[in-house]
């Protein structure tokens, strides 16, 4: 049954642009916005199109965002302090020794919720709470667009927000650490967008990797030089294959140092955080509308069945996600197999929901709407649309602009 | 006059080129590092010779070090082949010395585009493929940038892409066929391409053999246990996952 709500949908129809038009904007997306890995395979992963939603849409969506953060952030600290449900997490033996002994310390949170419109309404299908990527896309690509849709605003840019924040806690002119995968030049691509919008604030970002820091109780340094705060985006479950001279376990917090995000964010990114939901005695109501039903893999017939999804704990960009709506591939097939035989803690399964299609420049495809808070604060949104679900690494990367007081009217197709 | 950098990555993608898309910008974000420069290059005229003009169903893979690869694609452009240059690590850090030297790429990347374009080739050109083939060279240590990368096959085209423009034959120019390559011409000998090896012949390519688990979930696995040999930002002798770095 449709539910009520696809009477209006919350995006407004997207006209295509000029050819010319999209050529530019692909061009300043590379270089302007740093968006350095265009293509994907076959995939060109910038649209050519930008998706408008409705005022009231993003009023709705922005007050769910508030919502759930807020909820995330009281489970969070909930599991601090039960570190006997880590393990159940499938957090790693050797992260979960480390955030036992992390002290708390300066921290800001930059968070992102991946929000997709179903035929049941908004569907919320995980929170990046860890190391969110989309930080050039988000804050440039609505920006560029919005010179070319009169009657749209842009929704914010994380990155900008991010710097602010920090420049509020940390002394001016201070060095900030933007730890990274350094062979990654998609990762690298944030940290320079970060390091720009730490110099429009009068902070020095810093990209490195994690054994360029060195650590001591009085603090962190870099080259020598003391740094005054650290925005890390080595995924946390990365972290124990550091060199144990590398000290990794103070990128999860420090009494000195501000750090971005915690060590802690990493307990509410696991996808298993719904099982734990009822012993944590923490009311999330809008995490329980809002997300699928999630299971143990060991607890439902899941198997076969294409009402029901299998996700990794830690999975990230839709890796090793299977739908099982289709015919497998083979990797899938074997994560079924792997996940049948040695569920562990290493698999969910979640409840499939059935987006409802844009009819986005190229052709009807299924948006997701990543929307970032910072401490608590909505700051951005970062849009991705497949031809078919799910969102993963070849997704196509758009900008997300809303509708403003004037009303937008999209130009005829 | 090229002056600017999107107009030197214009010159190597021009917008109606169809092999545009793979060219990788990351390097042409830098500019120049030097003026002139006495590049570390290896004499590609045997290269150019062999590789010959195109014959509409063949393309190139050049996998030579520094920026050897870049000037032997331009010495290729005048007779019609089309270079794609898929240089994709970062230059250098603020911080340490940096494993893999990019600086003559960058010159040359900037210093070719304007005989590229004069080069005036047609928009369906046959691609030559440019790689540095010490992109994996070195060994991270303490204070040392760790710039290595990988080419994977989200990188390149798929081999259903390079039929559909007529290649059905990919020649393979360089000393050794790295295991992240390997793994890219291997989809690409799945999906119906012949491979080849051009040296002083022309002989059928044979690729390294690759651990079973490469771009499995294993693989994460396994880095994530620290198997990874240089987990401090690089990724040492393991081809990582797909070209998604590591944040969410």
């Amino acid at each position: 049954m449709i539910a009520p709500v696809l009477a209006e949908l919350p995006w407004r129809a997207c006209s295509p642009p000029p050819p010319a038009v999209a050529t530019q904007l692909r061009r300043q997306a590379i270089f302007a916005c740093r968006k350095w890995d265009p293509q994907v395979g076959d995939v060109a992963t910038i649209s050519s199109g930008a998706l408008v939603l409705t005022a009231e849409a993003w009023h709705e969506l922005s007050d769910l965002t508030t919502a759930v953060a807020a909820e995330t952030r009281a489970l969070e600290a909930a599991l601090l302090r039960r570190p006997e449900l880590w393990r159940e997490l499938g957090v790693p033996r050797a992260l979960r020794r480390a955030l036992a002994t992390v002290l708390p310390g300066p921290a800001v949170r930059s968070w992102r919720f991946d929000w997709h419109f179903t035929t049941a309404g908004w569907r919320l299908s995980e929170v990046n709470a860890d190391v969110p990527g989309g930080y050039n896309e988000a804050g440039g690509l609505g920006l560029l667009w919005q010179n070319h849709l009169p009657g749209t605003r842009t929704l914010g840019d994380p990155a900008a927000r991010l710097a602010r924040a920090l420049a509020v806690q940390v002394p001016a002119g201070a060095r900030v650490a933007l730890v990274h995968a350094t062979a990654y030049s998609d990762d690298r691509q944030v940290m320079e967008g970060l390091a720009a919008a730490l110099a429009e604030v009068g902070l020095h970002g810093l990209p490195c990797a994690p054994d360029h820091l060195t650590w001591d109780a009085a603090g962190c340094q870099l080259a020598g030089e003391a740094v005054a705060a650290c925005l890390r985006f080595t995924p946390g479950e990365w972290l124990p294959g550091l060199p144990r001279e590398c000290a990794w376990r103070h990128l999860l917090g420090h009494a000195r140092v501000l750090v971005g995000n915690p060590g802690s964010c990493l307990l509410v990114q696991s996808k298993r955080l719904p099982l734990l939901w009822d012993r944590l005695g923490v009311p999330c109501p809008t995490w329980r509308a809002h997300l699928p039903e999630t299971r143990a893999v060991q607890a439902v017939a899941w198997r076969g069945d294409p009402d029901w999804i299998l996700k990794p704990t830690w999975g990230r960009v839709g890796e090793g996600v299977v739908m099982q709506d289709r015919v497998l591939a083979a990797q899938d097939r074997r994560h079924v197999r792997w996940a049948h035989w040695w569920p562990g803690r290493a698999w969910v399964a979640q409840r499939r929901f059935v987006s409802v299609p844009w009819d986005g420049p190229d052709g009807p495809c299924h948006p997701c709407l990543g929307v970032y808070t910072l401490d608590g604060a909505v700051t951005g949104v970062f849009g991705r649309t497949v031809a078919r679900p799910p969102i993963n690494g070849q997704a196509v990367e758009l900008g997300v602009l809303a509708e403003d007081a004037g009303g937008y009217q999209a130009r005829g197709r | 006059m090229i002056t600017t950098i999107p107009d030197s990555y214009d010159a190597w993608a021009p917008v109606e080129g169809c092999w545009s898309p793979w060219v990788k910008p990351v390097l042409f974000t830098y500019p120049p590092t030097y003026a002139s420069a006495e590049m570390s290059l290896m004499d590609v005229g045997a290269t150019v010779a062999a590789a010959g003009t195109p014959d509409g169903i063949t393309a190139l893979v050049l996998d030579l070090p520094y920026a050897s690869a870049l000037v032997g694609g331009l010495a290729l452009a005048p007779r019609g082949w089309r270079p794609v240059p898929l240089y994709n690590g970062v230059s250098h850090g603020l911080v340490g010395r940096p494993l893999v030297q990019t600086g003559d790429i960058i010159n040359a990347l900037h210093a070719g585009g304007e005989p590229l374009r004069a080069c005036a080739l047609p928009a369906d050109a046959p691609p030559v493929f440019l790689l540095d083939s010490l992109r994996l060279t070195g060994r991270p240590a303490p204070l040392v940038f760790d710039n290595r990368w990988v080419v994977t096959p989200q990188d390149l085209p798929s081999a259903e892409r390079l039929r559909h423009h007529g290649i059905t034959r990919v020649r393979f120019f360089g000393d050794t066929v790295l295991p992240d390559l390997g793994a890219v011409l291997g989809r690409w000998r799945t999906g119906g391409l012949t491979l080849e090896r051009v040296s002083d012949v022309v002989v059928p390519l044979v690729l390294p053999t690759l651990p079973w688990w490469i771009g499995t979930w294993a693989e994460r696995v396994a880095v994530r246990w620290g198997l990874k040999r240089s987990s401090a930002g690089g990724f040492g002798g393991l081809v990582p996952e797909p070209s998604k770095g590591g944040h969410g």
